[in-house]
């Protein structure tokens, strides 16, 4: 490889900033929040958006209705809550996400936690749904209950 | 939990089991062996055995493997094991070392301090080896030594998977819960074929497989997004295609310039490698792969009582007779 090509790609891993090394020296009591930390942070509401777009009617419910509401802690996964009759055309975008279940074994379970590209997902199966909003996420219009 | 190693009584069950099988010099036992011995004796059923058997002995769960496996026991890669009939198992030196301080030849050694519990589902995190076990050396020559400069001497948590850890690192060392986020280790590298981010490290308990898995199934997500916020209509797309829409996605451009992802996971190592397209953002793209699940995962922690207090305790024990940390330090170093 030519040395100004092994060069960009030294200048570019230090301007990436990526791997093991980049830690090392960091003051332990020092808060470190990595720039795509908001990625993540923000990714159950993009799988409610993917859900969403993808026609699911479902209400986000638990700590991303939180963080969406009132802006409280990120949240660790998404939650939603899904009246029996709407099973199906979850399940059907379920699937355009890659993530597989039947409509029969959602609603004899009724409580099912899944994994997706976006992170883990639990899905409630609930006759009555919760009071709920509609809450606007980059064009989407996303179904939150009240917190 | 044993104050001697820091141990769980499932964990020293099997170690029992497997020195009791094993025999003498070393020899490995068949793993059937080992698990008839842990439910006759120990009362511990084989299917939990072998779950705690492939963690004690795996270097991608666990920076100190206790036991030595022979055969398929699974992969990082999240390959599945051989049937227990065509493996075997040892202690290996560790093993060894962790046995001896339960039988109270040596005194304690800090194993629960380094691996933390968080491979079996607890809070602690793991602890880089050498610095641990430093920071109780160092502790048991000046007991003074202040919270803050041994949490400056612990460093970062260490994942075993290679894996980084960035958070709330103060909130964990004085004691709170606090919400870490575990991602992989990765490098930007030059190709021919063009620029690639590498990811190597993982967080803890995670298949390199699933990574790669759930990379491809963003990218082909946002695709089709992009379709529509084009005003196309990808759905009657896949209608007419039928059993070539696969095909046709992957030739739609990329909005987040993600050309291709390819595991060349090995016996060498996690290796995923993505590749970008011509002219994309780097820095943007590793944006979007870390936000990815499970290339980045959300875990809580905690050192109960802080990792001062935790410190303190070992050193305390191991103030009584350190014999057992000196053998752990020569084994590790």
């Amino acid at each position: 490889m030519p040395e100004e090509m092994l060069s960009q790609n030294r200048r570019r891993r230090n301007a990436i900033g990526v791997g093991g090394s980049r830690l090392s020296g960091v003051r332990s009591d020092v808060m470190l929040s990595p720039s795509w930390a908001a990625l993540v942070a923000g990714r159950s509401t993009a799988l409610a958006v993917e859900l969403a777009a993808r026609g699911a009617q479902v209400v986000v419910v638990g700590g991303t209705a939180r963080w969406l509401r009132a802006g409280s802690r990120w949240p660790r996964d998404l939650d939603v809550v899904v009246a029996e009759p709407q099973v199906p055309a979850l399940v059907s975008a379920l699937a355009q996400i890659g993530v597989h279940i039947c409509a029969a074994t959602l609603r004899e379970c009724r409580q099912v936690g899944l994994t997706s590209a976006w992170g883990p997902l639990d899905v409630f199966v609930a006759e009555s749904l919760p009071p709920a909003g509609v809450v606007q996420v980059g064009g989407c219009a996303l179904v939150v209950a009240h917190v | 939990m044993s104050e001697r190693t820091g141990l769980g009584p499932l964990e020293l069950a099997v170690l029992r089991s497997v020195s009791a099988t094993a025999g003498p010099a070393g020899r490995h036992a068949l793993t059937t062996t080992m698990l008839e011995h842990l439910e006759v004796v120990e009362g511990i059923g084989p299917a939990y055995g072998l779950t705690v058997a492939a963690d004690l002995g795996s270097s991608w769960r666990v920076h100190l493997c206790l036991l030595d496996l022979e055969g398929n026991w699974g992969s990082v890669g999240g390959a599945p094991p051989a049937d227990p009939r065509y493996t075997q198992v040892r202690l290996s030196p560790l093993g060894e070392l962790a046995l001896a301080c339960e039988e109270r030849r040596v005194g304690p050694v800090p194993i629960g301090l380094v691996d933390g519990s968080l491979y079996r589902g607890g809070k602690a995190p793991p602890l880089d080896p050498a610095r641990a076990l430093r920071t109780v050396a160092a502790l048991l020559e000046d007991d003074s030594l202040p919270d803050g400069d041994l949490a400056a001497m612990i460093g970062l948590p260490s994942l075993p998977s290679g894996g980084t850890v960035h958070g709330d690192l103060a909130g964990l060392y004085a004691g709170r819960s606090a919400r870490l986020l575990q991602s992989c280790a990765i490098t930007g590298e030059q190709d021919p074929g063009g620029q690639l981010l590498v990811i190597t490290g993982t967080p803890l308990g995670v298949a390199v497989e699933q990574i790669s898995r759930n990379l491809m199934d963003r990218a082909h997500s946002e695709k089709i997004m992009e379709q529509r916020r084009l005003g196309h209509d990808p759905d009657h797309e896949f209608q007419v295609r039928g059993l070539e829409a696969p095909n046709w996605v992957a030739t739609l451009p990329s909005p987040i310039g993600l050309k291709d992802v390819n595991d060349e996971t090995s016996g060498r190592g996690s290796r995923v490698v993505v590749v970008a397209e011509a002219g994309a953002d780097l820095d943007a793209l590793q944006g979007w792969v870390r936000g990815v699940w499970p290339v980045t995962v959300q875990t809580s922690c905690r050192f109960t009582g802080g990792i001062g207090a935790v410190l303190r305790t070992w050193a305390g024990a191991c103030r009584v007779d350190r014999s057992g940390l000196d053998k752990l330090t020569a084994l590790t170093s």
